[in-house]
């Protein structure tokens, strides 16, 4: 097992903080970690690195307590946190080095390779740097050891969107290579195209964990009708369908399996436009939380 | 013990303030001795009123050029430049990594909390001695030439230069503690610079009467009394002795509760 967390708490007041969080994620798996701002996302991964003592139950990174052996662990981890700060009055060069001295780091193939993927002048000051230079410098700092295991905050966010399909390429390629990545985000496009398993949080607690590729299959398509008339709403109201959305003439209808009770629905009306888009994740997300909320 | 990647890296954002704060005190050092006049008749403090030399420390007529000194850079000064020295450096050695964050690169690498602490802390300290030793080696060279051919008593001059460097050693401990506990530079500077404050105003009360000498008790400063150190009234080896051990506990202090608390990187 490579990162685990049994029954992980932290409060920080009444209501406050990450409560009995429970996971493992196994070698080679990447981890979605998915949340609203403020659920917990940062206060668990503050835990994995050792940054902060729970208050109750445990973190542990390949059988080593994340609180206690922090340094060690550090050894086969790469760390990229949600914000980005380096030592000032240092470049962004500067900032490698110290950071590989302090790993002991010999080799700066990776270090090299990494730059000219993301493209960006390590000798820029950190004062004059824009907030996606930043994040490029940190991915860098993240990934330039080889580490087996990565630990990343919120990694894509600064970056333009050329830049956001290099880092997801990045991660597909070190997935690859069989190495653990736990990374979280809200972004759910990135979490869809590189997770293999997804959890959710929501203030402070874990609300589902999933398998990426069955929560896809339980995924419903949306079809957006236009129809001619308000007759037509009415008729597609009355017809059992699930729908979601009334926006005027356009009906929103949310169909799983069950292709033929539509078409025979629509039959009967008058029919401007159909456009069809499968439910985001999003989405999905949404019905997991409203699920939390009602019980 | 440290790791010498991180001691460089420190050591260079530091170099700054220390080239910069060296260069100020020998500069005040050599132009104070520059007025010294070994008949004592022409005092530069004579100007001040009673009371107020009195409070600043600044007692009779001066006679020997380490006298003068003491009471003319090393009573006053001396003791400022010092303090806001090791104020600023401690504090953006821990506590200001903590609060804009890059602590978080420096503990995501295989170096221990422990060893971060303390090799920040052999920074602040490699700062001072070097403070320490430039202004030691700029008296005893620069002195003679200022002052038209003063003898220097070396043995003394050291003495006063040990004493301020070890109850520095000291304040920089506290400073460095409070670095260590806080999450933010702005606390960590209130805590130290209001007890350095305290302790320097509970200083200048007792000087100022009778009644209130008690004060003196309370003022970690009291303990650098130059003038008496120059007349031969201080026990030098029994006042080092308790400094070293008053400053490195504080250290350790510092090193065991960076260890333990939480980090909010």
């Amino acid at each position: 097992m490579s990162i685990q967390l049994n029954r992980l708490s932290k409060a920080f007041g009444p209501g406050k903080g990450i409560f009995d969080l429970s996971l493992e994620v196994r070698e080679g798996e990447v981890f979605g970690y998915l949340g609203p701002n403020g659920a917990g996302k940062s206060t668990t991964i503050r835990h994995l690195m050792g940054f902060m003592k729970p208050s109750g139950g445990s973190a542990s990174i390949r059988k080593l307590d994340c609180w206690s052996k922090s340094a060690e662990i550090q050894q086969f981890v790469g760390y990229l946190p949600g914000e980005i700060a380096f030592v000032e009055g240092l470049n962004g060069s500067e900032m490698l080095d110290l950071l590989g001295g302090m790993r002991k780091m010999r080799s700066t193939s990776k270090r090299k390779q990494l730059i000219d993927r993301f493209q960006f002048d390590v000798k820029t000051p950190i004062k004059k740097m824009s907030k996606g230079m930043k994040q490029k410098v940190g991915i860098v700092a993240a990934f330039m050891h080889d580490p087996d295991i990565l630990i990343l905050d919120e990694p894509t966010s600064g970056l333009d969107p050329l830049m956001q399909s290099e880092f997801i390429r990045l991660i597909l390629e070190e997935k690859a290579r069989g190495k653990t990545i736990f990374m979280s985000s809200h972004l759910f496009e990135e979490i869809e195209r590189t997770c293999d398993t997804v959890g959710i949080i929501k203030d402070g607690r874990l609300v589902a964990i999933e398998n990426i590729h069955s929560l896809q299959s339980s995924r419903q398509k949306m079809f957006s009708v236009t129809v001619k008339s308000q007759d037509d709403v009415q008729q597609l109201q009355q017809s059992g369908l699930h729908i979601t959305a009334v926006q005027e003439l356009t009906v929103t209808i949310e169909v799983q399996g069950d292709y033929e009770a539509l078409v025979q629905a629509l039959a009967r009306c008058g029919i401007a436009n159909i456009s069809i888009r499968q439910q985001s994740l999003e989405e999905m997300f949404m019905d997991y939380y409203d699920r939390g909320m009602t019980k | 013990m440290i790791s010498l990647p991180l001691f460089k890296a420190s050591m260079k954002k530091t170099l700054k303030l220390l080239l910069g704060f060296s260069l100020v005190m020998v500069f005040y050092l050599l132009t104070t001795a520059y007025m010294y006049d070994p008949s004592g008749e022409s005092d530069p403090f004579s100007a001040l009123p009673e009371g107020m030399r009195e409070a600043l420390g600044l007692l009779d007529g001066p006679q020997t050029i380490e006298g003068f000194l003491s009471t003319g850079f090393y009573g006053v000064t001396f003791l400022v430049f010092m303090a806001i020295f090791c104020l600023i450096v401690a504090n953006q050695l821990m506590a200001s990594l903590v609060d804009r964050g890059p602590m978080a690169y420096l503990l995501a690498t295989p170096v221990s909390r422990g060893r971060v602490a303390r090799t920040q802390a052999a920074v602040l300290l490699v700062s001072l001695l070097v403070i320490a030793i430039v202004l030691t080696a700029a008296g005893l060279l620069g002195i003679p030439g200022v002052t038209g051919g003063a003898a220097v008593d070396v043995s003394v001059f050291v003495q006063v230069n040990l004493i301020a460097f070890l109850m520095f050693f000291v304040v920089s401990g506290y400073a460095f503690l409070f670095s260590s506990l806080f999450n933010e530079s702005k606390q960590a500077l209130t805590a130290s610079g209001g007890l350095t404050l305290f302790m320097y105003l509970c200083g200048i009360l007792a000087n100022s009467s009778a009644e209130l000498n008690w004060l003196k008790n309370l003022s970690l400063f009291s303990v650098f009394q130059p003038l008496s150190i120059v007349q031969g009234e201080t026990p030098v080896g029994l006042l080092s002795a308790l400094l070293v051990v008053t400053g490195a506990a504080l250290y350790a202090i510092s090193f065991t509760a960076f260890r333990r608390r939480d980090l909010p990187l």
